[in-house]
This record gives structure tokens, sequence and C-alpha cells, in this order.
């Protein structure tokens, strides 16, 4: 099967966030950037670049979830059942990327589900959605 | 409102109901520096309605609450920071900070504003407003994460460069946390000190660092992990994709990502406005050195962006200078390109950056600090000061060796460095022998990158900017060329026009270059506004709201400063004594009548009289009674005009840019 995945293309992106800000929009109807399950790590002053973090889809989250909350979907993303979520944030250091976060007003994680509604405004090409042909999707 | 539950998702639990509601978090602070007390508020929602927040807002609050006779650096003055009601929101360049007080380089109203992330933060964090009076008794900073607010001890911090004190505070804090800072110029009191933000971005005019600095704040840390509460979130979000859509493919959006406004140097060169050698000449010989395309090449590490802002017109850069370290900086852009660039006669980018980050270390204002070491150059190259008064040093045109040990002597008031830390209108005043002539300021603010000489928008816009000699307010460039740079006649009405819309940017502290270099139309703007604010304005209601601002801030200039509001509104006579010499306008230039005929055009295209003072008749259009009343105790409300004011101030024009 084929599964959607964000590309990041380091060096592009310029820490403009918005794609943190539609993230909260569309899952939380809120602008509010620590709602987003993406993140912009900026490195300054030196080496003065931006890093985005995206989730990778390496499924260590549902690996080490003591609760069976977190199961992946066809299209590759790995989605949080917010009823079985006790929130007790196992799933975080195991996250390489480190794009789990947990929210003030939230009793349950914070994961990427492959909405693409980050890459769809990304205007400099920092983070693209890809298509992984069926035989190279892990 | 409260958060809906996620879409395409298993049900998301409820979040907690914010206090934030029509694009303001909810909250003012009021902190007494003097006592360390901090006092939390309701917004007053109906003051950011009436006065839309931002550059309005602090307009209201310290024309009521400062005393007429406040020295700018008494503990009377007060020191704003507010965050816009669309800062923060779904919008790109959402991103601006405002800051007010009394200035202490005008002696009126002050202002200016930064983009980057501290505003979202701010709001982010819950607050709208923070509004600082009295003085420390030591240096502190302001620690805000959440609900937890505090001033902190910054002795540790006190005396070091902006650019050194961030990272530090960064590492003390908390990367997530949004800091801004003052540098040694604003802890010595060099009145054009700055405010410096994510590595590079500035509130820089009037002086805004200075009053930081005279109250002992040395810094403000930010984070925040609330929401913000819109009035229609799905309107605004369907309105502002569609604006993202559209302007992704403007043509003018790959120049501004490219090169942010530096490539403006060669723009400005070549159509012959580029201040040269202290405005001695409009046309610089080696503009191409420190143009846009030489700093991408010789300096650049990547594009940096403000909130929401993928124009990216900020451009974090390197700057070598053999003998000396490497330094890290974003910029130069434009002005600073401009000021600190052909303004000196600096013929290598790698110099201008590194004066840009020299001054933005020791937290000085790249345009006024352009300006003021420029004049110091114009002062030797005349003879007017040498090398006796210098340490032994020269200040000689193209020396970043020259003007890095000026800067010290400036910031730290050592000798002559004293008459220079007050700017180019104070130094004048204390070197005389008709220095004042090309002191280029007005009203004690130094000029923006633009020679108005042949540009008579230009010229009048800097005469009548309510702050000093600033582009910010209007910048007509493209209009003077459209309409004819020899003729004067009637561009009074399209400056007049242009400070009612450019204001508002700084109201709702949106960025004007995406705003307004993408051909987005101001009811765009303003159904933007609507959707965050449920305000339903219409373009006239906002146009009348920032004539109403101007003219406060006018009347407040006046009650400070008690004389006929034309003795203040003219340039030095350079502008019209000295023809422009060399250049593509070589021979070109303004004739002291002209200047005349552009204020008695301007004043009554205002309502106001021909002495530059406000009449009642306008005041009273605006609902600012209770300032006539004010300044006709003072003797200076404006004669009634002999036929009326004008039904409307200002016409409407849509310049190429502006």
């Amino acid at each position: 099967m084929e599964r959607k995945r964000i590309k990041i293309t380091q060096g592009k992106c310029s820490g403009c966030r918005l794609c943190l800000q539609i993230c909260a929009i569309a899952h939380y109807h809120e602008t509010n950037p620590k709602k987003a399950a993406l993140r912009i790590e900026a490195h300054f002053p030196q080496p003065g670049i931006f890093k985005p973090k995206v989730c990778v889809q390496c499924g260590k989250c549902m690996e080490v979830c003591p609760e069976g909350a977190i199961s992946r979907r066809d299209d590759g993303a790995y989605i949080v059942d917010f009823e079985k979520c006790t929130n007790c944030g196992t799933c975080i250091p195991a996250c390489k990327p480190g794009v789990i976060f947990q929210h003030r007003d939230l009793d349950h994680v914070i994961i990427c589900d492959n909405c693409f509604r980050c890459t769809d405004l990304c205007n400099t090409g920092a983070i693209t959605m890809f298509i992984q042909p069926a035989k190279e999707s892990a | 409102m409260t958060a809906k539950g996620a879409k395409g998702a298993t049900g998301a639990k409820m979040a907690k109901r914010s206090t934030s509601s029509g694009g303001l978090a909810g909250t003012t602070l009021r902190i007494d520096l003097t006592t360390g007390r901090i006092k939390r508020e309701p917004t007053d929602t109906k003051l950011m309605r009436e006065w839309f927040g931002g550059r309005g807002v602090v307009a209201k609050i310290l024309y009521d609450e400062v005393p007429r006779d406040a020295d700018p650096f008494g503990p009377e003055n007060l020191f704003i920071m507010t965050a816009g009601v669309m800062s923060g929101c779904f919008i790109p360049a959402g991103a601006k900070i405002e800051f007010g007080s009394i200035s202490p380089m005008t002696n009126g109203h002050g202002d200016s504003n930064m983009g980057g992330h501290l505003g979202p933060a701010l709001k982010f964090a819950g607050y709208d407003t923070v509004i600082f009076s009295g003085i420390s008794p030591k240096p502190v900073y302001l620690f805000i994460d959440d609900d937890t607010v505090e001033l902190r001890d910054a002795s540790k911090y006190w005396g070091m460069g902006s650019l050194d004190c961030e990272p530090l505070m960064k590492k003390d804090l908390g990367e997530d946390f949004e800091i801004a800072t003052i540098g040694p110029a604003a802890e010595n009191g060099v009145r054009f000190s700055c405010i410096t933000h994510d590595f590079g971005r500035q509130a820089g005019r009037t002086g805004q660092g200075a009053v930081m600095g005279s109250k002992k704040l040395k810094a403000v840390a930010v984070r925040g992990t609330g929401g913000i509460v819109v009035h229609d979130l799905d309107k605004l979000t369907e309105h502002v994709t569609a604006i993202i859509k559209r302007t992704q493919t403007h043509p003018n959006m790959a120049p501004w990502q490219k090169y942010g406004t530096s490539f403006f140097v060669g723009w400005s060169n070549k159509n012959a406005v580029l201040p040269t050698r202290n405005f001695q000449t409009t046309y610089f010989e080696d503009a191409e050195a420190i143009d846009g395309p030489e700093l991408v090449e010789k300096c650049f590490i990547s594009h940096k962006a403000c909130s929401g802002c993928w124009m990216n017109c900020g451009k974090y850069v390197k700057a070598e200078v053999p003998g000396k370290e490497k330094v890290f900086l974003e910029g130069p852009e434009y002005e600073t390109g401009a000021l600190c660039g052909s303004n000196l006669g600096m013929k290598d980018i790698n110099h201008v950056a590194y004066l840009n980050w020299l001054m933005d270390n020791v937290g000085m204002d790249t345009m006024s600090g352009g300006g003021v070491v420029a004049f110091g150059m114009e002062c030797f190259q005349r003879g007017l000061i040498g090398t006796g008064d210098l340490e032994g040093h020269t200040l000689k045109w193209g020396s970043v060796e020259d003007a890095e040990h000026f800067v010290d002597m400036i910031v730290h008031r050592r000798g002559i460095g004293e008459y220079f830390a007050g700017g180019t209108k104070r130094a004048a005043e204390k070197i005389g022998r008709g220095s004042e002539k090309f002191a280029m300021q007005v009203k004690g603010m130094e000029m923006s990158g633009y020679d108005g000489r042949y540009a008579p928008g230009m010229m009048l816009s800097y005469m009548t900017c309510d702050i000093g000699a600033h582009h910010n307010r209007s910048w007509t460039i493209t209009v003077d060329m459209a309409e004819g740079q020899d003729k004067v006649e009637g561009r009074a009405k399209v400056v007049v026009y242009l400070q009612h819309i450019r204001p508002l940017f700084d109201c709702w502290c949106i960025c004007r270059l995406f705003w307004g270099e993408l051909d987005i139309e101001p009811e765009e703007i303003v159904q933007t506004l609507n959707d965050i604010t449920g305000w339903n304005i219409d373009t006239a209601e906002a146009l009348k709201t920032s004539e109403k601002m101007w003219n406060l801030v006018r009347c407040h200039y006046l009650e400070r400063n008690r004389a006929d509001g034309r003795t203040f509104d003219y340039p030095p006579a350079r502008a019209w004594e000295d023809k422009i010499p060399s250049g593509p306008n070589a021979g070109k230039g303004l004739t002291k009548d002209q200047i005349e005929t552009m204020l008695n055009e301007y004043y009554a295209c205002r309502g106001w009289d021909a002495k530059g003072n406000p009449t009642r008749e306008v005041l009273h259009d605006l609902k600012l009674d209770f300032a006539a009343d004010a300044i006709e105790k003072l003797g200076l409300l404006g004669t009634p005009l002999p036929n009326g004011i004008p039904a409307v101030r200002g016409e409407r024009y849509k310049p190429k840019a502006f």
C-alpha cells in the first residue's frame, strides 16, 4: 500500500511556523502552536538555521504505548485513540524526532495524523508531502 | 468559545475555556518598577475597539496617563508593550509587537514595533498589553511563563550586548522563551537605543530601548502555551488561506524572499534617492558593492521569517572583516544598508554587515545610529571635529575602524561621544558652526534612508511625520516618480492619505511588507480584522480612526513642546540650500518656497491652520474635543479655516509601492 509522509528539505525552512498554526487550527480549532504535532527548531546564533521536526512514522510510539491506544492507519499515520490514551507520556521519550506533545488543556498526547495541512501551506518547500510506493513502505 | 474536537480523529477531549476572545488575549499587566508591584486587569475591550490596539492604544494611554512635564527618562514616563489584535492569529506576518513611551529623542509620543515571535508569544501567554511605570532600584527583567509573572534580578545580564544576552537567557530559561533585550547603549542613556529580539529584529525608532534602560529593565522573556480565540475562525481560515495561495505566485514574492529589502539599495541608487555621505548626494558610486545580490553572495547563511510570514525578508548572515572576529547577525536590510552603507561611504558589504552587528549588539538603532555616525563624519570632513576630539582617531568616510571607535565613544559617552549620544540635533547644538544645516533629522529623530530633495512627497513625509523623520508613516518615492519629481503641488493630499493607511499596520501589528506589497486591497485587510475581532468596521472607519490617532499625537506633541506646530515641521536647511551635487539627479533640489507650499497644502488638507495647529472643527469631527480644549488653553488651537475643513482629509491613491 502507498503511504504518505512528510518530507523535510533541510535549509529551506525560514521559521515562520505557519505550519504549527494551521495544525492546531485543523485539530483543535484554535490558534495555538503548542497544540501542533510538529515543531521548528531554531539554531541561533550559530549555525543560524531552522530544522523542522515532523513525524517520520517510525512506529515507536505504538510499540511502547502501555494502553494500546495507538494504531496505524492504512495511509501510514499513527492515530491516538483519545478514549484509551491516559496521557501517561511513555511514548514521548520513545519518539526520535521529538514530536509527541502534551498540553495542559488536553488529557491525551498530540501525534501527527497525516492531514498534510502543514505541507499544503508551506511556501518555502521545507516540508512537502510525498507518497512512498508500496514496496518501500515500512 | 471552546475548542472543538479533532477532525478526522477518534474524538478529542474538550479544551479548557479560555478568557481570550475576538483576537484579544484578555489580560493587561500593569507593573510598577519602583515598587515591584504587578497588577493584572482585564484588557479594556472598549479602548481596544475605539483605538484599534497597538499604536492607537499606546497613543491614547500615553496621552491620558503621562504628565505633560514628565521627563522621558523619569519615573512618570510609561513604557508600554502591546501586541495587536491580529498578532499571533492565523494570518501572514501577524507578528508585530508595539512599544511606546514619551520619546527621549523628540519629547513627544514615541512608538516603534518589531516582528519576530514575541508579540504572538505574549498573547499565547494570555496578555495583550504590559504597562511599565516607575524606575526599578536595580536591573531587572520581566519573566512571563503563562500565569507566572515576575520581575527577576538582571544583574547577571546588565552590561551585556543584546545579541550576546539573548542566547544566554535562552540557555538559562529555555529555548522556547521569546526574549527582547536592550544593550549597553540603552543602559547608558544613548537616546536612540533600540530593543532587540530574535537575534536581529529591532524596535529601533524613537528611543524605546533608551526608555527601557532608564527604567533598569534589561529584558523581557515570555513563554505562552495558551490559544487565541478569534471571532470567526472558519471564515478567517478560509479567507486567509485564499490570500496565502494567491500571493504565493505574486511576482513581488520571489525577490523579497531572496533578498529581503536589501536589494532596494540598488533600486534607490538607480533612482538617485540613496543617501550618500550624510545626505550630501543621492548617488553612491559603489552601491553595487553593498547591494542585495552582494549580501546574498558573500554573507548569506539562511532566510529568516517572522511569525506566520514565509516572505522571510530577514537574511541571516555572517560578516567577516580582516582582523576582527567573525560575527553573525540578521541584516543588513535596506535602511541599514543605506544608512550604515552609502551614508557612511562604506564600499564593502562585509563592513556594512559588521557595523550592523556592532550597533545591534550595543543596542542602538542602525537608522539613527547610521545618521549620527554620518553626521560625525561630515563634521570631521569639514574640520568641525578633529583627531583631538576623537581620542587620536580619525572619522573618515568608508572606514569601519573609525566608525567602530566612534560608536564606542557614543555608547560609553566618552568625550564628544556624550554630545552624539543625544542624536544629531543635540550634537549639532553643541558643535554649532553651521552644523545644524546638515544634522539630518526632524523633531530630533534622524531621517530614514531616502533623500527627499528630488522626491518632494518624501521630504514632506519626513517633515510631518508624527514621531520625527521616519518613512514608516508615509513613503512616497514611487508617488513622486509617477506624479512628477519637479512638482510639489498636490502631493500633500497623498501624504495625508498614506499617513492614515500605514499606521493602521502598526495598530493591528501586522507587517506592511506582506500586506502592502502583494496587491492585497485595504478591504481584504479590514475583512481579516473583522473575522478576528468581530468589530465589523469598514475601510472608511479605519481611515477615520487612523486620522484620529494622528491628530491626538499632534495635540500631545504641541501640549508637551508648546509652540506652533509649524515651527517643528522643518527639515534641516540642506533640504533647500544644497542642490544634489552628483549622479542622475545632479542639480535637482527643492526651494524654500516649495517647502512652504507643501506645508501650506498639507495643513489645509488636514483641516489645520497655517501655523500647523489643529482646528477645533477637525478635532470635533474626530471626537477629540478634550484635546481641542487642552491646546486651546495653551493658545495653540488652530484658527478656524475660512472655508471650513475638508469633508474627507487625504485622497485615496494606489501607489506602485508604499
